[in-house]
């Protein structure tokens, strides 16, 4: 589903990934774990497809398609999606407006047809029930004045409405409290289908003893530096990143 | 200044040749309205004779350096109204609106119209009618301002208006409903509309009017506002003109004690777009609001011209200014604020926002603040930037192509204007003409 291969990428002149290699296969989930500044974003944004990330080697396949070559649109389009660390706040536009026209371009996009005002309501109010939100949210300006959890459950909803194939969650459960992080993990754990592969970037094991994870890599130094099954988190929780010689 | 004694000087024998463009050509080729009283008649050749002294502006006159004057010469002045047969659109359904009148190239289409709804105490009407039929109703009230302000295009609309309308609410009669008026211009011609809304003592209305055409024309307007004490104003303009088209427009205001102004433009229209702002807070406590939104591309060069005079204590005035320019647009502002010694505690505050989604559009904005009074908050404020890119690329991350994407922002930057419209009926009709605007935009795939 996912192979990244020697993957080398500079950021405002500086190389942060430096022959990064990772495949996912469908109907897996991988977490990546990793000393703060190691480039675990970073590596989220190049499969997302951010300007201002240079790729000097490497190639990422996804579904065999070169996905380096495609706009984050058409990405989108596609099936990936990233759940940001950082959310971004869009004043004047209600997050009911973004839903709608993130659901449709991407409907668009596959050939499906747009879903009219009734059909979309209906969509959006079976996903906020299941993420406990309430449709208020909704006619705020997306993101805008949100607490840090309310952001990430935002991500969330998007996620279960857009339905991609291959999501990326970069750091979904800092600054979740312990019931929505059961909500998120409950919400992941649903999209969980032999066609779909799933990165999920985290520092704490906390998340992964609800979404179990078929292999956890260590990400330092701009490489992975060792792979393991899901016992990798919890040895990784009680000795730190000493090891992988720490410093990005 | 532009100094008018040295024109004067000109005028005196040492050259008769205004230093701009000649009023003459317009002054011929123009076909006033004959008839009305003659008070009126005296000020029109008053209006008149002051052209043909001082001619119509060049760009080495204070105000005018930006405008692209030469386009002026370009376009043709018959002043007949042609036989327009194309529809005119209407922003407002029949049930949201308490009157509609509609203008074709200057001249009142009466079929078109539509007054059932309009209570007692309220006269909706053609002026040149008004001017004819009861001209007592307009002594004292039609030229007030204009006639005093050295606008040199304002003088020639008093000098040529053949028709318009004048919007008179009785003391304590309120409007709820909007009036919706057209101005639809077709083909070469041009035409000075004229406009006066005199509000009585603690009355209300609200006017939304709709600039449209197709063709190359000049729509030179001025519009009076004159507010009694404690009456409000609800003032929209929708300037929507032709592409080729030159629209001017000079929007004169007095108000009483107490008296409130709510004025919003949306500027999209015109090849070049002019719009100026006269406004005195006379009274103690009145208050205005002077916002735009504005939406330009191609070639299109838009102006904002405000003066707003603080004259009594109390007074307030905010303006606020936010749009996008695309292609090679030009959007010029000039503001002044005014506060004269007796304004105590007045409060002034401009602003304005700009969005560039093409990196050879531009805009110039020069604020000017004169304060005579110490007890006054006054303020104002310009930016000028691209579209952000991390909310582009977290639109596109969720599948909105980088058009459609930059549209949505751009109307939600547009949108924290319109959103104080206070009615809900004019907000909608303008969020459905940014709507429509963006739509294009992205249609284009520029
Ligand atoms: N625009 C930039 N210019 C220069 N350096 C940058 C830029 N953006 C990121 N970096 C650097 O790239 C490195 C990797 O950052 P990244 O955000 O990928 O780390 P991370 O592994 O996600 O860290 P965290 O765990 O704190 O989220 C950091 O050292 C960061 O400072
Ligand atoms: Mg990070």
């Amino acid at each position: 589903m996912l192979e990244i291969h020697d993957l080398h990428v500079s950021v405002g002149g500086a190389e942060i990934l430096k022959g990064l290699s990772l495949n996912v296969a469908a109907g897996e989930v991988h977490a990546v774990m990793g000393p703060n500044g190691s480039g675990k974003s970073t590596l989220s944004y190049v499969l997302a497809g951010r300007p201002g990330y240079d790729v000097t080697a490497g190639t990422v396949r996804y579904k065999g398609r070169d996905l380096l070559a495609m706009a984050p649109e058409e990405r989108a389009a596609a099936g990936v999606f990233l759940a940001f660390q950082y959310p971004v706040e869009l004043p004047g536009v209600s997050g009911a407006t973004f839903l709608r026209t993130a659901l449709n371009a991407v409907r668009k996009a596959r050939g499906e047809k747009d879903l009219d005002a009734m059909q979309f309501l209906k969509a959006v109010r079976e996903r906020l029930r299941s993420l406990s939100m309430t449709e208020e949210t909704l006619k705020r300006a997306l993101n805008v004045g949100f607490s840090g959890g309310e952001k990430k459950r935002n991500e969330m909803l998007q996620m279960a409405l857009l339905e991609p194939d291959l999501a990326v969650l970069d750091e979904t459960d800092s600054g979740l409290d312990i019931d929505a992080l059961k909500l998120v993990a409950d919400g992941v754990n649903a999209l969980r289908a032999p066609g779909r592969a799933m990165l999920v970037i985290t520092h704490y094991q906390r998340l992964l003893s609800h979404i179990v994870p078929d292999r956890v890599h260590v990400l330092a130094r701009g490489r992975i530096q060792r792979s393991g099954g899901k016992e990798l988190a919890l040895e990784l929780e009680a000795r730190g990143y000493a090891e992988f010689g720490h410093a990005a | 200044m532009p100094s008018s004694a040295m024109r004067h000087e000109r005028a005196m024998g040492l050259d008769l040749t205004p230093p701009g463009l000649s009023a003459e050509r317009f002054l011929s080729e123009g076909e006033p309205l004959a008839g009305g009283p003659a008070w009126l008649a005296a000020l029109r050749q008053q209006a008149t004779l002051r052209l043909r002294v001082e001619g119509l502006p060049a760009n080495d006159d204070e105000g005018w350096r930006q405008t692209p004057l030469a386009a002026l010469k370009r376009f043709p002045l018959g002043g007949r109204a042609a036989a327009v047969a194309t529809p005119a659109s209407s922003l407002l359904r029949a049930e949201e609106r308490a009157a509609r009148l509609v203008f074709r190239n200057g001249a009142l289409q009466p079929a078109a119209g539509d007054m059932a709804a309009l209570p007692a105490g309220v006269t909706l009407a053609s002026l040149a009618e008004l001017w004819r039929a009861e001209p007592a109703r307009l002594a004292g009230r039609l030229g007030r301002l204009s006639a005093t302000e050295g606008l040199p295009f304002a003088q020639l609309n008093l000098s040529l208006a053949a028709d318009g309308y004048a919007l008179l609410i009785d003391d304590g009669v309120r409007l709820e409903r909007p009036v919706e008026i057209v101005f639809a211009g077709d083909g070469e011609a041009a035409w000075h509309p004229r406009v006066l809304i005199a509000l009585g003592r603690d009355s209300t209305a609200a006017v939304l009017e709709c600039h449209v055409g197709r063709g190359a024309y000049l729509a030179n307007g001025v519009s009076e506002l004159l507010l009694a004490a404690g009456a409000r104003l609800g003032y929209c303009r929708v300037q929507d003109e032709a592409p080729a088209a030159l629209h001017l427009h000079a929007g004169m205001a007095e108000l009483a004690g107490g008296a409130r102004l709510d004025s919003v433009v949306l500027s999209l229209g015109g090849g070049l777009a002019r719009n100026e702002w006269r406004v005195r807070l006379a009274g103690e406590g009145a208050e205005v609001r002077l916002d735009e939104v504005f939406a330009l591309r191609g070639r299109q060069q838009g102006e904002t011209i405000s003066v707003i005079e603080h004259l009594a204590p109390h007074t307030g005035s905010a303006q606020v200014a936010k749009g996008v320019l695309d292609g090679h647009a030009r959007k010029v502002f000039q503001g002044k604020i005014a506060v004269a010694s007796g304004a105590a505690k007045a409060a002034g505050s401009q602003l304005n926002k700009t969005l560039l989604l093409s990196r050879t559009a531009e805009v110039a904005s020069k604020p000017e603040l004169e304060i005579n009074c110490d007890d006054v908050q006054c303020s104002h404020g310009a930016a000028v930037g691209a579209l952000d890119e991390d909310q582009l690329f977290y639109l596109r991350s969720r599948g909105v192509p980088l058009l459609q994407a930059q549209a949505l922002l751009v109307d939600g930057f547009l949108d924290q204007v319109v959103e104080t419209v206070a009615l809900p009926t004019v907000a909608a009709a303008l969020r459905a003409r940014i709507a429509a605007w963006l739509a294009e935009r992205e249609g284009n795939g520029t």
